[in-house]
């Protein structure tokens, strides 16, 4: 297994150096001069070119744009992502200040799609080709073609407009918790759904389940004893990118609702131009992302003997 | 004469699929004996996989099952399914085939032994792994392998496994599918042997599923030769193998490697619309007119030996047949002389194997 | 030499049964029939939208604001008095339009670099994939946002913002691919007669990874239209006054309390539109027989 790991952390190191690269160029790439863009940012309208040219200078933006990615991969080293262009506060701190309500966000919505869909899934399978399964899977295609963001403007409507009972927007309480996670989690259930319920009935069509059928196992314990281990196996695999989606619906849900995490953070600093809080905005979700996966990957190592005893370690 | 465990009558197995109705099994009628082990044997996809999952009612939920299987004194077929999980594992044990495919991947071998005690006879964890370990080592595996997982196993080893869950619960009567495909030579007879001695030593008794007619021969009493979902011949197994008395049995003696190696000619046929008349007149190198017409029953003078054949009944192959045994070389002369004619005709139309 | 032909020719005539089976099944597969239907229906919408619309999706009418549903006016009328129905008609053209090209584009290149990168193996596959890891590195909703962001709103914007996200779903696929169909028989066979590796990747290779590429990309069109409208939601997609059913949204939303109907009915197009696609390319999966997998259930 170590070696399995091990082959994992090279990768993700290469991968992660990829990211600060794309990440990098990516402000190199954006339209327009990047010292006049900071001026820009910094002292409003009306600069001289000499004004710029300081600070392209005190920037050290003059440089080779390797000598820049270098410099800049040092800084990131020491967990220095810069300072806003806009506000002049830390990026990091400003991050690590809205990753809690990210988190909880997160948490919540996550719990909320597993407990939808993996009954949902399991139920689908179990009484595979029933109307309850039918209908559990047009529900769930349906849930697919949703987009999150009218389901949240639905949901307001409905419930903090009309029925007046939880708060459309804004940050605090659990009640303030409900709409975005309810959002984000059914949003998300559905595919979740799916593939358990496809994971499980591949499984049990397996050779093994017959065999222990054949030993004489009720239909419950067969379920959980010998399928349902083996069928949340892709679904944990999958629970790796369900992160990325979650991360990525954060950005659409805490928009709408006001939620002031990292999502809500990355949108408004594209739209004030705030080009290096984007930059650590959107480093921090991808190196989230990529360790997320990673523990994904050990955790499958973990769960399936297979990889757990490989002959060849 | 023993009593019978397990008699099978007039079984009938169908599925119902898109091509049309697949009889895989038609008018099985079988018994086994109390302490017997009887050898089915048949080709790839003459249901005989089919049969013995059917005796279990471990086929999908599109099969239809008609007939009668009593396992001493109770009819399998009109149990409830809870009733019915009582006697699989605990009075009738089942390996499938293909032993990797048929262990859970993602539990140790030990588990899976222990799982059973635990569940059928209540078992604590540590008395049932105790159990567990004394049947792995009863197959030949050392106990402290009972933690490992079937993908840290070898081929052998796997089956060994499967005979420990098997036979986990004393059953009366094992149905071993296949037990040594897959398996060399060697391994094949250790674990063959190994069955055999466990089954003989238990006093229960053994329905051997196989295409190997030389492993069913050395192993079973009795063997029972399956063609397109019937039973076209059934008899001691000393008799079948030296006296065969349906063409299909003597050319598939005849494909074995000591008694000349030759394949039966043409492709089993399919399920769904089997040939008129005989099933076999197609492939058979003796067909009479009546055969592509008329069915032929199930018969015998003695009810020991049963033949579904007109020229059985007509007693012309005993006449005619030359009656190979199970160690004579393979030569010309040895050939039978019914089948000199034949052989000629084979050896134009059929690839000899080397 | 001459049974190795026949094997491939045989192998041919398998694949093309195979192909006239689905066909049948598809007609028989009710989800896949509605699914497609519902697509001609849209696009007959897209093409014929200056008939089918009542009024210009771009004309203000300042004395009539906030209209419910009438029958003058379907879905009502928008904050600046424009009829909403002829908006959400006319937005048919800008989201099929995206969710097509976006498609074409990312097919072709996913499946190119996917080809490439398992046929030819090596230190191309090596960086192939590493590039494959590293955009999906990032949740591919965040990407497009900061593209589109850093390129300006705009059309434009949105196809390269999702192209560019996208391309990997198609690439992983079509190696996975290609990676089993190297194996098969056909294909080494193949390999001994003609040595060249684009004439085997084109006839035998590419032919045999079709139906997952069409599969999946009829299932991304609905994903990029999601992707499209949420760019525009954000307000980093198409801009207004062109009636792109997210902007549309967006310009709602203020007045969600006093006039659902503004964000209600371009959002019941976007599902509609949405679900017809999923429902063509979960069909299209099913009467191919294929698994639902991660790769296209999982974009």
């Amino acid at each position: 297994m170590w070696k399995y790991i091990s082959k994992r952390l090279a990768m993700v190191s290469i991968v992660l150096m990829g990211v600060t690269l794309v990440a990098f160029s990516a402000m190199c790439l954006a339209p327009g001069d990047p010292a006049e863009v900071i001026a820009l940012a910094r002292y409003g309208e009306d600069l001289s070119a000499s004004q710029i040219e300081t600070l392209r200078e005190a920037e050290g933006l003059d440089a080779p744009v390797h000598v820049q990615y270098l410099i800049w991969l040092n800084h990131l080293l020491r967990l220095d992502l810069g300072k806003s262009l806009v506000t002049s506060e830390d990026v990091l701190a400003e991050i690590r200040q809205k990753l809690p309500a990210t988190a909880e966000l997160a948490i919540a919505s996550l719990l909320i799609s597993l407990l939808i869909a993996l009954p949902a899934g399991i139920l689908g399978a179990l009484r595979k080709n029933t109307l309850l399964d039918k209908s559990c899977m047009f529900v769930s295609l349906v849930g697919v073609s949703i987009p999150n963001f009218w389901l949240g403007l639905l949901l307001i409507w409905l419930f903090a407009l009309t029925l007046h009972i939880l708060p459309s927007f804004g940050y605090g309480s659990l009640k303030h918790l409900v709409l975005p996670a309810l959002t984000l989690g059914t949003s998300m259930s559905a595919v979740t759904a799916r593939l358990t319920r496809a994971s499980l009935l591949e499984v049990m069509g397996q050779e093994y389940i017959l065999a222990a059928r054949a030993r004489g196992f009720d239909e419950h314990t067969i379920l959980f004893r010998h399928a349902l281990k083996n069928a949340f196996l892709p679904v944990v695999t999958f629970a790796g990118m369900q992160f990325g989606y979650l991360l990525g619906g954060a950005v659409i849900v805490e928009t709408i609702f006001s939620w002031p995490g990292i999502g809500k953070l990355l949108v408004d600093s594209i739209f004030a131009r705030d080009f290096s809080m984007v930059q650590g905005c959107v480093l921090f979700i991808a190196v989230l992302f990529s360790l997320s996966s990673l523990a994904v990957d050990i955790l499958y190592a973990v769960l399936d003997p297979r990889i757990r005893y490989d002959r060849r370690d | 004469m023993n009593p019978p465990i397990l008699s099978i009558e007039d079984l009938n197995v169908s599925f119902k699929t898109s091509k049309g109705i697949v009889r895989a099994n038609e008018g099985i009628s079988l018994e086994i004996r109390e302490g017997e082990i009887l050898g089915l044997i048949g080709e790839t996809g003459c249901g005989k996989t089919t049969l013995g999952k059917a005796i279990l009612r471990l086929l999908s939920g599109k099969a239809k099952l008609e007939g009668k299987i009593v396992y001493r004194d109770t009819d399998l077929l009109t149990l409830p399914e809870k009733e019915m999980r009582c006697f699989r594992g605990k009075e009738i044990g089942i390996m499938l085939q293909n032993p990797s495919a048929c262990l859970n991947p993602v539990l140790s071998a030990g588990r899976q032994i222990a799982e059973i005690y635990r569940y059928h006879e209540g078992m604590g964890k540590k008395e049932a792994e105790k159990k567990a370990g004394e049947m792995l080592e009863l197959v030949g595996i050392s106990s402290f392998r009972g933690c490992e997982y079937p993908h840290q196993f070898s081929g052998g080893m796997l089956q060994r496994v499967m005979v420990a869950i098997g036979l986990a619960l004393r059953p009366g009567l094992l149905i071993a599918d296949e037990p040594t495909k897959g398996l060399d030579t060697d391994t094949k007879l250790q674990i063959v042997e190994l069955i055999a001695g466990l089954v003989r030593k238990e006093n229960s008794s053994m329905l051997l599923i196989t295409h190997d007619l030389e492993l069913a021969g050395r192993l079973a009493d009795r063997i029972a030769v399956m063609y397109a979902g019937e039973i076209i011949e059934i008899g001691k197994a000393a008799e079948i193998i030296s006296n065969p008395k349906h063409p299909y049995t003597l050319d598939l003696l005849h494909s074995l490697p000591g008694k000349g190696f030759r394949t039966v000619p043409g492709q089993p046929p399919s399920l769904v619309s089997p040939p008129s008349g005989c099933r076999y007149h197609p492939r058979c190198s003796f067909r009479l007119e009546a055969c592509s017409q008329v069915h032929p029953e199930l018969l015998g003078f003695e009810s020991e030996r049963l033949t579904r054949c007109f020229l059985s009944e007509m007693g012309r192959i005993k006449e005619t047949a030359a009656q190979p045994s199970l160690n004579s070389q393979p030569s010309l002369n040895s050939q039978p002389s019914l089948n000199s004619q034949s052989a000629l005709k084979c050896a134009e139309e059929e690839t000899w194997h080397c | 030499m001459t049974d190795v032909i026949e094997k491939i020719e045989i192998t041919e005539k398998i694949c093309l049964a195979k192909k006239r089976l689905c066909l049948g099944e598809l007609r028989k597969n009710r989800l896949a029939v509605s699914g497609i239907l519902l697509i001609v229906f849209l696009c007959v919408l897209a093409l014929f939208a200056p008939e089918i619309a009542p009024h210009d999706p771009l004309a203000q009418r300042l004395d009539s604001r906030f209209l419910c549903p009438s029958f003058e006016y379907p879905f009502g009328t928008d904050e600046l008095g424009r009829c909403i129905f002829s908006r959400v008609i006319y937005g048919t053209r800008i989201s099929l339009g995206i969710g097509l090209l976006v498609v074409a584009v990312t097919s072709i290149a996913g499946t190119s670099l996917g080809l490439l990168s398992g046929y030819m193996g090596g230190v191309l596959d090596e960086v192939i994939m590493r590039g494959i890891d590293i955009v999906m590195a990032f949740p591919n909703i965040i990407l497009a946002l900061v593209i589109a962001g850093l390129l300006g709103p705009g059309f434009s914007s949105v196809v390269l913002a999702l192209a560019f996200t996208q391309w990997p779903a198609y690439a992983r696929l079509v190696r996975g691919q290609v990676l089993s169909l190297r194996k098969r028989n056909f294909v080494e066979a193949a390999r001994a007669l003609r040595p060249s590796s684009f004439y085997i990747m084109r006839k035998h290779i590419l032919p045999n990874c079709m139906e997952p590429v069409i599969v999946l990309g009829t299932l991304e069109i609905a994903h990029v239209i999601i992707f499209a409208a949420a760019l525009s939601f954000l307000g980093l997609g198409i801009q207004p006054p062109d009636p792109e059913w997210g902007s549309m949204l967006k310009a709602g939303v203020p007045y969600l309390r006093t006039a659902p109907h503004l964000t209600f009915f371009p959002g019941l197009m976007i599902i509609f539109t949405v679900f017809a696609f999923n429902f063509a390319g979960d069909g299209l999966r099913e009467s191919l027989g294929q698994p639902a997998d991660q790769e296209v259930l999982a974009r």
